[in-house]
């Protein structure tokens, strides 16, 4: 089963931080700010086998924020969503990187299902990792120059 | 205090913590622990910009020629001690994410701006000594790591130096992160102690990233 990303604030998914409210069949309610929603539906990002176009998912959500900066994510296996009785969209992305649009997907969610996703994401995801700012910027500045991101993105530099 | 974050004072003063006391909650000689750790802290602020080195050993050498700053060693004006502690318990209302400013973030650095060096000083000792909410804490870190200002270059130094010791696994995510945002190489060596008492796992990895990031090429 394919992976997919979701862009999050790293600190709110550690893992170690996470069990005491798992083995109370909970979660850390934190995290579900993370899962905002707009019309019922949460942003993931469908991965390459080879993981080759993470670091430019990541850079298609970054670019769109105030600034380039460091930003969080997280990995999970689409089997847990599956699992969760949540649909998943086909749907573009409508980021600057239109490349990277086409790996955009859009969970369909209930407020059920949303903690049901959250709670498999931390027992059974990867742990949060986060791309640090400066990294960030080497891959915008690579994005304009592949001619990936448009040249105004530079402006954000 | 007992929800405060900061560990690593609560850890040096244990022995303290442990004796007897006159008041249940705040005794008072872990209250005078803090104290003094705060007097040192406000102390290593004062320290003059671009001294990056061992912020405590050099002010413990050079205490004496200490003169600069609105208020003398130690003291923290009330006044902006007050405007932090309202500035930081707003914001504990706020939901921050990357890469997206706040009204917390912009009320920081105009903040900072106004009041350079005591500004800072009024924020560690707000931090320090109170029960400042670990997300705004760890919010102000990343955007202090990133406040380009040489005058309080080793103000910042020391309080993200300080907050690595946090017992939050946020506030030490954001001295991490605020230490990424600083870039100054010489954070290595803090960077791989703290890394070696770190329990969370994914901030052993951020830690090297962040030494990683360090030890590039320049």
């Amino acid at each position: 089963m394919p992976l997919l990303l979701r862009t999050v604030r790293q600190n709110r998914w550690f893992k170690a931080e996470a069990a005491p409210f798992l083995a109370n069949n909970d979660i850390p309610a934190d995290c579900l700010g993370d899962m905002n929603t707009t019309g019922n539906q949460v942003s993931v990002w469908e991965l390459e086998e080879d993981r080759s176009n993470l670091e430019r998912v990541v850079r298609a959500v970054a670019v769109g924020k105030n600034k380039i900066d460091n930003a969080g994510y997280i990995v999970f296996d689409s089997a847990l969503v599956q699992a969760a009785g949540i649909e998943i969209q086909n749907n573009p992305g409508t980021t600057a990187d239109t490349g990277a649009n086409g790996w955009h997907r859009d969970l369909v969610l209930t407020g059920n299902k949303m903690v049901a996703l959250a709670k498999a994401i931390i027992e059974n995801g990867e742990d949060a990792r986060q791309i640090l700012k400066l990294r960030m910027k080497e891959l915008v500045q690579a994005g304009i120059d592949l001619g990936e991101l448009p040249q105004h993105v530079k402006q954000k530099l | 205090m007992k929800d405060s974050a900061w560990t690593s004072l609560e850890g040096e003063n244990a022995s303290e913590i442990n004796t007897a006391s006159t008041s249940p909650s705040i005794p008072r000689r872990r209250t005078r622990g803090l104290i003094m750790a705060t007097f040192v802290l406000s102390a290593m602020m004062a320290v003059p910009a671009g001294q990056v080195q061992a912020p405590l050993d050099l002010w413990l050498r050079r205490r004496d020629e200490i003169t600069e700053g609105s208020t003398t060693e130690g003291e923290v004006d009330p006044i902006l001690i007050k405007r932090v502690r309202e500035m930081f318990e707003k914001a504990s209302d706020e939901f921050f994410h990357d890469g997206i400013s706040s009204e917390f973030s912009r009320s920081l650095l105009r903040f900072l701006r106004e009041h350079g060096r005591d500004g800072f000083r009024a924020i560690a000792d707000y931090a320090l000594l109170s029960h400042a909410k670990p997300d705004v804490v760890s919010e102000a870190l990343r955007w202090i790591g990133d406040f380009d200002d040489p005058d309080t270059f080793s103000q910042r130094w020391a309080l993200l130096e300080q907050s690595l010791k946090s017992r939050s696994s946020k506030i030490r995510d954001g001295a991490i992160l605020g230490f990424a945002a600083v870039d100054n190489p010489k954070a290595r060596r803090l960077l791989q102690q703290a890394q070696q008492v770190e329990k969370i796992g994914e901030l052993r990895v951020l830690i090297d990233q962040v030494i990683a990031q360090l030890e590039r090429d320049r």
